[in-house]
């Protein structure tokens, strides 16, 4: 029975009632798209950083990350690695040997940073075949080596010629060597794929004169577990005097500062777009309220109950924004989708602003259901609080004045 | 009266007339360490907190503007040339066939994982070129008698160093010790030279060690095994092309 008051009263002023739904809806599909890019957009971030390079966790030796120097470097044995591979939330262990060196072709020099790594173990993280632009991988014993694109582009070099790397090799020793180049990949990461070449972990470990050492421990944590305590429980295991155990925040705090800044730019937003909503609910209800004094004042003098008006009121209102909500939601749900399979590709300008951090210049959306369903809760919310201004108004209706009204 | 005042300046007129100027000290003893030409074997050794490397060398000079080494060990390093032509380094490194010039901007870089710079092992003579010199005392250093000279750059000349102070023994014109001083007085480096020894009728230091102040437990030992005086060095041995076949 309130129900279908409730419903004929919603559509007797059919207007008002379809100006109000689509203020919601707009309201419901600006925040939640906004949302579900910046969120979509950080994901990516993290992702494409995190999860596929440098890994949730790193162990360095101790004095590493402020001085990145080949003698600041770890000397692995099975001791070690079965330790941390039997702590509880780790998934696999990736060893790399990092260095930079010159490189050299021809007359073309450039600076390079090599990463020695171990081709099986890399594919835990993430497939390198997507990344393999031409030729093939090295195995763990050929001491063929692979370009990224920007540094073969710019020693416009290609799979089969040779390249020269010099540097300081381990505890002084000169490390120099010419090395086939057996594959080009792209590492969808400008700045990546400029400075970038890979060999394995064995090769560049006698081109440094550095037997068994590496000089990062990447942690493939498994996929519900916090880093932030796995970090910790890492730290407990190992000495800390020799190792410094650091999650991705720590390694690369410019990211995670930048997520933070944007994100509180993001949620100043929503919070504007809700005040317009507010308002927009709120000058509805307060119209319709003042409009429908005298009725209220009628059906209150004939005999209904102030209780029962209100839970029709509340109906209204509730049944108003529910609309409007599930309307808005069911707007974005589909850019969301398209969206994240496709994801929106920049201009020019603020592509060359996202390649100087050095990610690919894509805004993936994120179809997380949580964003909508936390926006559609909160707007619910909304619509309820400001419900208790008609509800304080019948409740303190005077029958009589009412009627005069 | 004018007897003692005659008496008076004739001495000071000897005493002047045996003293030497301190750049003729300098050039005296530069000259000895150079010569002509030289041919000497040595072991220069990295010290370091944790580790040590020994390396062989063998080294030519001619005059002060060219000099080359060879590396005879470790093995990984072994053929590996330096050539020093004028201001020019050259480096050839074997296992890529590789013949570097090196670029003004790796000269402040350690000499194979040394504490001596490129641009150290490049300068050794400028002291007495680009420095004005100056006696500020005397000092004995081993039990020898050493003149302390202080050392202060020319305007414009392109030396890294502030000030420089070196110790001249006496009687045989060897530099003692000698310490390197940046634009901002701050003790940057440290040469101590010992075991004196004679060298093809010189005496010479056979162990001279160099010690970078601000970095702990570090230093760079420099040994001569072998070192000969005018020998003839044919001139090809300090042309590039001739690196890769220097043995």
């Amino acid at each position: 029975m309130i129900i279908k008051l409730a419903w004929r009263n919603i559509w007797r002023n059919k207007r008002r009632s379809i100006i109000t739904i689509v203020s919601i809806l707009i309201a419901v599909f600006l925040s939640v798209s906004m949302r579900s890019m910046q969120l979509g957009m950080y994901d990516y971030m993290i992702k494409s950083i995190v999860a596929s390079y440098s890994g949730y966790i790193q162990i360095h030796a101790n004095g590493y990350m402020d001085q990145q120097t080949i003698d600041n470097s770890i000397e692995v044995n099975d001791d070690l690695l079965d330790s941390i591979a039997n702590i509880n939330g780790v998934n696999n262990i990736i060893n790399r040997l990092q260095t930079f060196s010159l490189a050299s072709s021809g007359d073309l020099t450039k600076g390079v940073l090599i990463q020695g790594v171990e081709i099986e173990k890399e594919n835990l993280l993430v497939d390198w075949n997507t990344r393999l632009d031409t030729g093939t991988f090295f195995s763990n014993n050929n001491s063929d080596v692979i370009l990224a694109k920007g540094v073969a582009s710019y020693l416009q070099k290609g799979v089969g010629d040779t390249v020269i790397f010099i540097g300081m090799g381990y505890h002084g020793m000169s490390a120099a060597g010419m090395y086939k180049i057996c594959g080009i990949v792209d590492m969808r990461n400008p700045k990546i794929n400029n400075l970038t070449v890979f060999m394995s972990l064995k090769n560049a470990q006698e081109y440094l004169s550095a037997p068994n050492i590496v000089t990062h421990i990447i942690i493939d944590k498994e996929v519900k577990i916090d880093e932030r305590k796995l970090s910790i429980s890492i730290k407990k295991e190992l000495d800390n005097n020799q190792y410094e155990v650091m999650d991705w925040r720590e390694l690369l705090p410019e990211l995670e500062q930048t997520i933070k800044a944007d994100n509180v730019g993001g949620l100043i937003m929503v919070f504007i777009l809700y005040m317009i909503i507010t308002f927009g609910i709120f000058g509805t209800v307060l119209m319709m309220t003042q409009e429908r004094f005298y009725e209220f004042g009628v059906m209150i003098s004939i005999g209904m109950k102030k209780l029962k008006l209100i839970k029709i009121v509340l109906l209204e209102t509730i049944t108003l924004s529910l609309i409007g909500v599930i309307l808005g939601i069911f707007a974005a749900l589909p850019i969301m989708y398209y969206f994240n399979i496709h994801p929106i590709k920049l201009a020019s300008e603020q592509a060359e602003a996202m390649e100087k951090f050095g990610f690919e210049p894509i805004i993936p959306m994120s179809t997380n259901l949580e964003i909508p369903l936390t926006h559609a809760a909160l707007i619910f919310c909304i619509s309820l609080i400001i419900s208790i201004y008609p509800v304080i108004t019948i409740l303190k209706l005077d029958t009589i004045k009412a009627m005069k009204s | 009266m004018k007897k003692i005042v005659f008496l008076f300046f004739l001495l000071c007129y000897n005493i002047s007339s045996f003293s030497q100027t301190a750049s003729e000290i300098i050039t005296k003893s530069d000259d000895k360490m150079r010569g002509e030409t030289s041919y000497s074997e040595i072991i220069i050794s990295a010290v370091r907190p944790k580790w040590s490397k020994d390396m062989k060398l063998i080294n030519w000079t001619k005059g002060s503007d060219y000099s080359v080494s060879l590396v005879k060990s470790p093995a990984k390093e072994k053929g590996t040339v330096f050539l020093k032509r004028k201001a020019e380094v050259w480096n050839y490194i074997p296992s890529v066939e590789r013949n570097i010039k090196l670029p003004p901007s790796m000269m402040m870089q350690g000499w194979m994982g040394t504490d001596l710079t490129n641009d150290d092992m490049v300068k050794q003579s400028s002291i007495v070129v680009d420095y004005s010199h100056n006696i500020i005392g005397l000092e004995t250093i081993q039990d020898l008698d050493c003149w302390k000279i202080e050392l202060i750059p020319i305007e414009d000349a392109p030396v890294v160093w502030g000030r420089i102070i070196m110790w001249v023994d006496k009687s045989d014109y060897i530099q003692m010790k000698a310490e390197f001083y940046d634009e901002d007085s701050f003790l940057i480096n440290k040469l101590l030279s010992y075991n004196i020894k004679n060298f093809d009728g010189k005496k010479l230091p056979s162990k001279m060690e160099f010690i970078p102040v601000e970095k702990k437990g570090q230093k760079t030992i420099i040994e001569y095994l072998v070192w000969k005086f005018g020998v003839t060095i044919p001139d090809k041995y300090f042309t590039s092309q001739y690196m890769k076949r220097l043995k």
